[in-house]
């Protein structure tokens, strides 16, 4: 059996009053959703999307479809709330399926939040950041470690309650013993580049690692929110697909 | 086969089946005649609305008008003061649903909802009394006072009024469309137990990550820009424009000095007027081409707007430059198709002359495994028995769905082949499996594709990785 476990640790940080980020730690389904909109809006609009994915975590069994309609729900629902100008809020998250008869994770984002993977020594983000410097990136204008203290890194273009027609992105990844998630606010990789995240990240267990990241964050400065949820995938119940090794069977990498 | 009676007033009813309206003029009024002509030529919804829409908005009389749409639906408008009734069928005694009244008063524009041919009937205008004289219409124009159309179709009543949604509960499974043009994804194998009711209201999580603070005065919290807070922008506000929109914006892709200094973002309080939050939710500009490309009013000011869904922002402009754009033609029906088609690939109608809209790359289609998982088409697909989880392209966006597939006897390599999207085309690339990849494309035999090169596939298009292990291309609904 695939076992999960997880951590999670938030931190209002040092400069702004109100903690606007939320989180969600319920298994199968984790998420991180960072609010926006001044005058308290924002900590109600990320804390409205936890509560209506909290209520599909129980879902079961919970499918691509079910998520996607989940993030759907709490669009509408934010939009509908609407009590403050400019509300809304990131979202971004993993979930466990039971997809092709073994465990998938569905990544999924809306926003600037980040899922990152740690597998191999390595920190890959796997979302895509809905956001201004994410497209100067795309387009070569600048580096990720400029974007990183870009004056407009924190315009995002895509958030839940801005619009009724909601394009989420998602993924499939095959649920691998041994990878660990890290769910975190921008708050994190705002004041953190990918090499002061990778050993914090990777060290002691779930919970241990939210802690020692957020701690982090704040100690660099604390100038936002910040929220870390970490999910290891803990052991595999398909090790005879892995053992039964065809003679031939070529691993390709590097396609594209 | 439908059934049509009138009672006689002094609106004026058109009858023209697929299509029936009763229109607020005098049957003189140069709208009845052009409506009663088009009609004639082309029964479609969205020419009927620019008819009556020719004159200016605020020149369009009240209408009830009920036109039939592909799949046994149709779609019932109303407009201003006119209303209709979803009685039932005819003769029902008991059993059925309630009447339901639809009206637009109030409504800047219209109410426009869907509705199942199982409800029975459908009364323009107001429902008539028992006792009133009411009289067979076959095709015309007359003086009624309502019109009755029963649909008369078997099978349970139902009926779907998508417009007005309250917070849509998981009960009864309405994924709505988390994409403008979506694929509903069926778990044959594992039907989905949602919830019958929305668990009682969450309280917040149980280990919240919100400490509840007190509101925050007003004054502080406006400065919270300059600390990095996260704020929404939309496409207008922030299109990062290339120089051909000719409006002055930034042009892509030049150097962050380029790029106006960060004030120049929304901030929180910014006054209302000047706020771009909310806009494009409800009325954005459609882009030209769509169902309603010339509409008389301008674009409008983030008040509630109540349209069918399929009259929305099915061809939304993309949100950002993350992710494929196409070019697409729409189907009456606003389903998005590649500029070479002909006809519709959801719904096989002939698509209307029209220019290509870009729009964010809608879902092509669905994979359904013989396991009975279906995987969406929004992304590329990489499936083995083991593939590896960091199999990825050159970005994050060109990362594909990883799909791992149960192979007993190890038929199927750990990385065995990928689906790749290119605009419109589905690619299957064979991997260097060691048994091979089989293609069967629709009406011809399966064939062993060359590896490493990419082969397009249609729908209908099975592929095989092993004895008893494949997947259909389907584009669904």
């Amino acid at each position: 059996m695939i076992r999960f476990c997880h951590g999670a640790d938030t931190s209002v940080g040092r400069v702004r009053r109100v903690n606007e980020d939320s989180y969600l730690a319920l298994p199968p389904l984790y998420a991180v959703a960072d609010g926006m909109g001044g005058h308290g809006a924002g900590d109600v609009a990320s804390a409205l999307a936890i509560d209506v994915l909290m209520a599909w975590a129980r879902v079961r069994p919970l499918t691509v479809e079910a998520v996607l309609a989940a993030l759907d729900e709490a669009n509408r629902v934010i939009i509908e709330r609407d009590e403050a100008d400019g509300m809304g809020t990131t979202v971004t998250g993993l979930a466990v399926l039971e997809t092709a008869g073994g465990s998938h994770l569905m990544v999924f984002n809306v926003g600037d939040s980040r899922v990152y993977r740690l597998a191999g020594g390595r920190l890959d983000q796997v979302t895509v950041d809905h956001s201004e410097v994410q497209e100067l990136v795309r387009a070569g204008a600048l580096t990720r470690e400029q974007a990183r203290t870009h004056p407009r890194r924190n315009i995002v273009t895509r958030a839940l309650g801005s619009d009724l027609t909601l394009l989420p992105d998602h993924w499939l990844l095959p649920a691998t013993a041994g990878d660990r998630y890290l769910l975190c606010s921008d708050g994190l990789f705002s004041e953190l580049a990918d090499e002061d995240i990778l050993p914090l990240a990777a060290a002691g267990d779930p919970q241990q690692a939210a802690t020692a990241l957020v701690a982090a964050a704040d100690n660099a400065g604390g100038h936002d929110n910040v929220t870390v949820v970490v999910v290891d995938v803990d052991a595999d119940d398909d090790t005879a697909a892995d053992d039964t090794t065809m003679p031939r069977d070529q691993l390709p990498g590097g396609h594209d | 086969m439908t059934d049509v009676s009138y009672v006689p007033g002094n609106r004026t009813a058109i009858v023209a089946d697929p299509c029936w309206a009763l229109v607020d003029a005098t049957p003189d009024a140069p709208a009845v005649t052009d409506i009663w002509q088009r009609i004639r030529r082309a029964p479609r919804l969205d020419a009927l609305l620019a008819e009556l829409l020719r004159d200016g908005f605020d020149r369009v009389p009240d209408f009830a008008l009920l036109v039939a749409a592909e799949g046994g639906r149709h779609h019932l408008i109303c407009r201003g003061g006119a209303s209709a009734t979803l009685a039932g069928a005819q003769g029902s005694s008991s059993g059925g649903p309630a009447p339901r009244r639809v009206t637009g008063a109030g409504l800047v524009t219209w109410l426009e909802c869907a509705v199942d041919a199982a409800v029975g009937c459908v009364v323009l205008g107001d429902p008539p009394a028992d006792t009133a004289l009411r009289l067979p219409a076959a095709a015309g124009v007359l003086l009624a006072a309502s019109v009755v159309v029963d649909l008369a179709a078997a099978g349970p009543r139902s009926v779907t009024i998508p417009v007005p949604v309250p917070v849509p509960v998981p009960a009864a499974v309405p994924v709505a469309a988390p994409y403008p043009d979506t694929i509903t994804i069926t778990h044959p194998s594992t039907s989905i137990a949602y919830p019958q009711a929305r668990p009682a209201a969450p309280a917040r999580p149980a280990d919240p990550a919100v400490p509840v603070a007190p509101a925050p005065l007003a004054e502080e919290l406006s400065y919270d820009f300059l600390f990095g807070a996260t704020q929404m922008r939309t496409v207008e506000d922030a299109a990062v424009r290339s120089a051909q929109d000719g409006d002055g914006g930034v042009p892509f892709g030049l150097p962050p000095a380029a790029i106006p200094p960060f004030p120049a973002a929304p901030i929180p309080d910014m006054p209302p007027a000047a706020r771009p939050a909310q806009p494009q939710a409800h009325g954005g500009p459609l882009p030209p081409g769509g169902l309603i490309d010339a509409v008389p009013w301008g674009a409008d000011d983030g008040s509630t707007v109540v349209r069918a869904d399929v009259l929305k922002l099915a061809a939304a402009p993309p949100p950002d430059r993350i992710g494929p754009v196409v070019h697409a033609l729409l189907c009456p029906d606003s389903h998005l198709n590649p500029p070479s088609s002909a006809t519709c690939r959801r719904c096989g109608v002939p698509l209307p002359h029209q220019d290509p809209v870009t729009v964010p790359r809608p879902v092509l289609g669905v994979l359904r495994l013989s396991a009975g998982d279906v995987i969406t088409l929004d992304r590329g697909v990489v499936m083995g028995r083991s593939p590896r989880a960091d199999f990825t392209g050159a970005d994050g966006e060109e990362r594909p769905h990883i799909v791992k597939l149960p192979s007993g006897d190890g038929d199927i390599s750990r990385t065995h082949l990928r689906v790749s999207l290119d605009g419109w085309h589905v690619l299957v690339t064979d991997l260097n499996s060691t048994n091979g990849t089989l293609v069967t494309l629709p009406g011809r035999d399966p064939e062993h594709i060359r590896p490493g090169a990419p082969v397009p596939i249609q729908p209908g298009t099975v592929v095989t990785l092993a004895d008893g292990i494949d997947f259909r291309y389907e584009v669904t609904e």
